[in-house]
C-alpha cells in the first residue's frame, strides 16, 4: 500500500512535467508565427512558473507526508509487535472482550489458549456460553456486567474453571476501558492461575499442624520420663501413710496428720495431671483470649519445673508485669516451655545453671525475655536457629522443630520471637502487641 | 542393741519419714538420708545390712551412688521411673509406689 501511493506519486510527477514540457513547443511555435505572442509569452511566464512550482511543491508536500505515515505506520507497528510479544510471552492469561458485541473476545493470549485447551481463532468473536457451562457462564458474565457498573477494576479472589487440564483455580483482574464519549468499550481481563499456589499454601497449613502434633509429642516425651517420676513419688507417700493410718486407727491426731499428707500428694498430682492436659488439645483453631502474662509465664515455669530439677538448673521469674495479651493461651504456653527448656539444656553445663525470665512493657509492646547462663549462640547457629529440624542436640534429645514452631505460633500472634543480641547473656525475646 | 541397721536414700524427705515410721521395729533400725555423701560416710562407718537407694536424685542417681558402696553389701533400687538402663548388682528393683508388705517380707527375711 505504502509503494503503490509512492507510485501514484511518481506517475503524477512525471504526467505534470509532461504537461509543462508540451507548453514550451507550443509556445516556441506561436512565437515564431506571431511576434507579439512572445509579449504574452512573458506576460504569462509569471504565471506558467507559478504553476509550476505549485505542482512540484505539491508533489514534494505528498511524497513527505508519506515519510511521515510511512514513519508512524512503522511505530504503530512496532508498537504492536512489542505488544503481542508481551501478551503471548506472559505467563498470565490475558484477554479482551467487547462489551458492545455480546462480551465477544477481540483479544485472548498464549497463556490463555494454553490453559483453556483452544486456539485463538476459535476463541475471537465468540463469549463465554460458547465454552463454558451455563452457570460458569453466567458467573463470568455477571461480573463482566459489574464491572462496567462499577467503572472500576475487579479483583475475583479465586475463580474455579473448567480446563482439559481439569479444574484450576484463577485469580482475575478486570478492567473496563470506556470510549471518549462515555459508552463501555473493552472489558481486559488478567488471570494468574493459583491452582498450585492454594494447594502449597493448604499443604502448609496441613504441615503446620502436624508439626505442631510432633512439637507437642516431643515435648510430651521429654517431659513424660520426669512426670513418671513426679506422679509416682506422691503415690509412694500416699500408698505410705494410707500403711500408716491402719496402724494409727485409734489415734486422731496422728491419723489427721496422715490424711493431710495423702492430701497434699494428691493435689500435687492433680497440678502435674492439668499440666499434661494442655497437651491433649492437637489440632483445633487457635482459641484467642486476654490472659494476664505474668500467669502464663508462672505455668509455663510450673510445667518445666521437672526438667530444671533434673538438671540442677534455677529457674526464675525475675521481673513481671501487670499487663494482658491476646492469645491462645496453651500455645502461648508451649512457645515458653521450649525457650525455657531451650535455656535449661544451653545453661545446664555450666557451673552455676540459671534462666531468668523478665517481663516489660515496651511502649504499647509486653516483652518477654528468656536469658540463660549457656554459652551463648555461634553465628552459624544463629542463621538457622528457626529453621525446622535443625538442632546441635543428640538424637533424642532434640527435634528442631521447638523456635520454627513457636515463631510459627507467635506469627500467627502478630508477635515476633529473636535472638536479642545486645545482651550479655543468651536472651530470645518475645514482643507482643498489649492489649 | 542387735537390731538389723538398714539405710534408705532418698532426695523425698516426707518419703523417708514415712518408710521409717512403717518400718522401724524392735528388729529393724532404720536410718534414712537425703545427701548421698551422708549416706557414704555413714555406710564406711557402720556398714548397714542393707541399703535402699532411690533412682533418681538432684544431681546423680541410685546407680552412680551404688557404685560408690561396697559391693559386700546388699542394695535395692527403687524407681519412680518408667524404664531405667544399666542398673545391675542389685538384690532388686522396686518401683515407686513400693508396697509395704512387699518390703516388709524383704525386711522380715534378713
Ligand atoms: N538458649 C539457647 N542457647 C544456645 N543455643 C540455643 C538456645 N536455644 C536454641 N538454641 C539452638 O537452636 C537449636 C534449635 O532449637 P529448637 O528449634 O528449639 O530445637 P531443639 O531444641 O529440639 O534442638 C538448638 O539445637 C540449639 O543449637
Ligand atoms: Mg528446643
Amino acid at each position: 500500500m505504502e509503494s503503490s501511493s509512492r507510485k501514484k506519486i511518481l506517475i503524477r510527477t512525471t504526467l505534470t512535467g509532461a504537461l509543462i514540457g508540451c507548453f514550451f513547443p507550443i509556445l516556441a511555435y506561436l512565437a515564431r508565427q506571431n511576434p507579439n505572442v512572445l509579449f504574452y509569452i512573458i506576460c504569462t511566464a509569471p504565471m506558467v512558473l507559478g504553476l509550476c512550482a505549485y505542482l512540484v511543491s505539491r508533489t514534494r508536500i505528498q511524497a513527505e507526508d508519506l515519510l511521515i505515515n510511512k514513519r508512524s505506520e512503522k511505530k504503530i507497528n512496532d508498537q504492536k509487535r512489542l505488544l503481542e510479544t508481551i501478551l503471548n510471552h506472559l505467563p498470565n492469561m490475558v484477554f479482551a472482550k467487547d462489551y458492545q458485541n455480546g462480551l465477544r473476545f477481540v483479544l485472548f493470549n498464549s497463556a490463555g489458549e494454553e490453559l483453556l485447551g483452544l486456539r485463538n481463532q476459535d476463541l475471537i468473536g465468540k463469549n463465554d456460553y460458547d465454552f463454558f457451562p451455563k452457570d460458569q457462564a453466567d458467573f463470568f458474565t455477571a461480573k463482566d456486567r459489574e464491572v462496567f457498573q462499577s467503572k472500576k477494576k475487579v479483583v475475583i479472589e479465586q475463580e474455579p474453571i473448567n480446563t482439559p487440564q481439569g479444574s484450576r483455580v484463577l485469580k482475575t483482574v478486570k478492567v473496563p476501558t470506556f470510549r471518549d464519549d462515555g459508552t463501555p468499550d473493552l472489558l481486559i481481563g488478567i488471570s494468574v492461575d493459583i491452582t498450585e499456589e492454594l494447594e502449597l499454601q493448604r499443604s502448609l497449613e496441613s504441615e503446620r499442624g502436624r508439626s505442631l502434633l510432633h512439637s507437642k509429642l516431643a515435648a510430651l516425651g521429654e517431659m513424660s520420663a520426669g512426670v513418671a517420676h513426679e506422679i509416682n513419688n506422691p503415690l509412694a507417700i500416699i500408698a505410705g501413710n494410707i500403711g500408716l493410718i491402719r496402724r494409727y486407727r485409734e489415734d486422731p491426731e496422728k491419723l489427721e496428720t496422715k490424711v493431710q499428707a495423702i492430701e497434699k500428694s494428691v493435689e500435687r498430682i492433680a497440678k502435674i495431671v492439668r499440666g499434661l492436659k494442655k497437651f491433649a488439645r492437637v489440632s483445633d483453631e487457635p482459641h484467642f483470649e486476654e490472659t494476664a502474662i505474668s500467669e502464663l509465664i508462672r505455668e509455663s515455669v510450673s510445667l518445666t519445673e521437672a526438667k530444671a530439677q533434673r538438671h540442677q538448673t534455677r529457674v526464675e521469674i525475675a521481673s513481671t508485669i501487670d499487663a494482658k495479651i491476646t492469645c491462645d493461651t496453651v500455645e502461648i504456653e508451649q512457645v515458653m516451655v521450649n525457650l525455657i527448656n531451650n535455656a535449661i539444656d544451653a545453661a545446664k553445663s555450666t557451673p552455676d545453671p540459671w534462666v531468668k525470665i523478665h517481663a516489660f512493657l515496651d511502649s504499647d509492646q509486653v516483652v518477654v525475655q528468656v536469658i540463660d547462663s549457656g554459652t551463648g549462640v555461634t553465628p552459624d547457629v544463629e542463621a538457622r536457629l528457626f529453621e525446622p529440624f535443625f538442632t546441635t542436640k543428640e538424637v533424642g534429645e532434640g527435634t528442631g522443630l521447638g523456635l520454627s514452631i513457636s515463631k510459627g505460633i507467635l506469627t500467627q500472634h502478630k508477635a515476633t520471637l529473636q535472638l536479642n543480641r545486645n545482651m550479655k547473656h543468651t536472651c530470645f525475646e518475645i514482643r507482643f502487641k498489649k492489649v | 542393741m542387735g537390731r538389723i541397721r538398714i539405710f534408705y536414700l532418698d532426695d523425698e524427705e516426707e518419703l523417708l519419714a514415712i518408710f521409717q515410721e512403717t518400718f522401724e521395729s524392735d528388729r529393724h533400725e532404720i536410718r534414712t538420708f537425703s545427701s548421698p555423701n551422708d549416706l557414704i560416710l555413714e555406710v564406711a562407718k557402720n556398714p548397714p545390712s542393707l541399703i535402699f537407694l532411690d533412682y533418681r536424685l538432684p544431681s546423680t542417681t541410685g546407680l552412680e551412688v551404688a557404685k560408690l558402696l561396697p559391693d559386700s553389701i546388699p542394695k535395692i533400687l527403687i524407681t519412680g521411673d518408667l524404664n531405667i538402663s544399666g542398673a545391675s548388682g542389685f538384690q532388686e528393683i522396686l518401683t515407686k509406689p513400693f508396697s509395704i508388705s512387699e518390703i516388709q517380707k524383704i525386711l522380715d527375711q534378713l
